[in-house]
């Protein structure tokens, strides 16, 4: 009786084990796989924060690019200039760290429109980050003739 | 003695859990501590500074007002140019203006355009200021949230200062 008892505590004693075991692994497997997640979640957040910040910044630059500027005016286009500058102009010039386009869109009433665009924003739609920036401004026409427009900055990596 | 083990490995895979857990809960906690916000704050007061002065520097095609010796058209007018010839108008109370008309032939195309600087990811109100006259164009009940921006003019001929402020706010999806 007394070695029939011990064998039943013996099996009794290691099934709990392995079951409280493998419940233990469980529970620690689900927490480290959930702190990884939102780990890669925040390294994610953190990447597309940095795009968008140094799209804003170029976005800025852009807007007070001076070779594209009246009288030294933020935000002010010069039409004439609008027509000269090309895309490889502004990466050279203003050497953002990332790919771009940019689109300056006529949003006057005047019938006639100034609208130019430097670079191809379809390559962004296969981009893991794209981001883009708006701001208003003008394309100065002649002393009489200043339209608003807005200024849309993609940049993509 | 069989259940006196079992109840003491549930004590210890307990335990053991609980410190697990509670580790890791910790160092998720200093993971997601501080996480980096982009200063939508600055981009939004940034966005209503340039808004005011590209709507105010820009000029219109051509505007009107009637009058009681008829229609006054005024083309190429910058959008600053309009604004003070609106106040001065009212300010001084020219019975022969009709002020209905100074809404729909000046105040609608400076809201179109406004509207045009704005949409879809704002909306927008303008004041304009000169002594005891305040026009208003867009909306006229402000959010509490809202990114405002002042600009301080002169009258084209008295020199007299007048106020333009543009808010801007974000619209909730």
């Amino acid at each position: 009786m007394s070695s029939m008892r011990n064998r039943e505590r013996g099996v009794t004693g290691f099934f709990e084990e392995i079951f409280l075991f493998a419940v233990v692994i469980l529970i620690f497997l689900s927490t480290l796989y959930t702190v990884l997640y939102f780990g890669s979640l925040r390294a994610e957040r953190e990447k597309y924060i940095e795009l968008y910040e140094n799209v804003d910044k170029f976005a800025q630059s852009f807007l007070g690019y001076k070779k594209i500027i009246r009288s030294g005016t933020i935000g002010l286009f010069d039409y004439h200039k609008l027509r000269a500058i090309t895309y490889e102009n502004i990466r050279e010039d203003l050497q953002p760290a990332f790919n771009f386009s940019i689109k300056i869109i006529d949003v006057s009433e005047y019938p006639v429109k100034y609208n130019y665009t430097y670079g191809n924003e379809t390559n962004a739609s296969y981009a893991y980050y794209s981001i883009m920036v708006k701001y208003p401004a003008n394309i100065w026409v002649s002393e009489e003739e200043i339209h608003v427009a807005m200024v849309e900055v993609r940049g993509w990596l | 003695m069989a259940v006196e083990r079992g109840i003491s490995a549930v004590v210890d895979a307990g335990l053991i859990s609980a410190i697990v857990v509670i580790g890791l809960v910790i160092i998720l906690g200093i993971a997601l501590q501080n996480p980096a916000e982009f200063k939508y704050d600055e981009m939004n007061k940034r966005y209503a500074e340039y808004l005011t002065y590209s709507l105010l520097r820009s000029t219109v095609q051509m505007v009107w007002y009637n009058t009681s010796s008829g229609t006054i058209i005024l083309e190429d007018k910058s959008v600053a140019e309009l604004i003070a010839e609106d106040l001065y108008i009212r300010e001084h109370n020219s019975s022969s203006v009709d002020i209905k008309s100074l809404e729909v032939g000046m105040e609608e195309p400076i809201n179109r355009t406004l509207k045009n600087l704005t949409y879809p990811k704002y909306r927008y109100s303008l004041y304009a200021e000169y002594k005891n006259t305040t026009i208003i164009i867009g909306f006229r009940e402000l959010p509490q949230i809202r990114y405002g921006y002042t600009a301080y003019l002169s009258m084209p001929t008295s020199g007299e200062e007048f106020i333009v402020t543009i808010y801007i706010w974000e619209v909730s999806e």
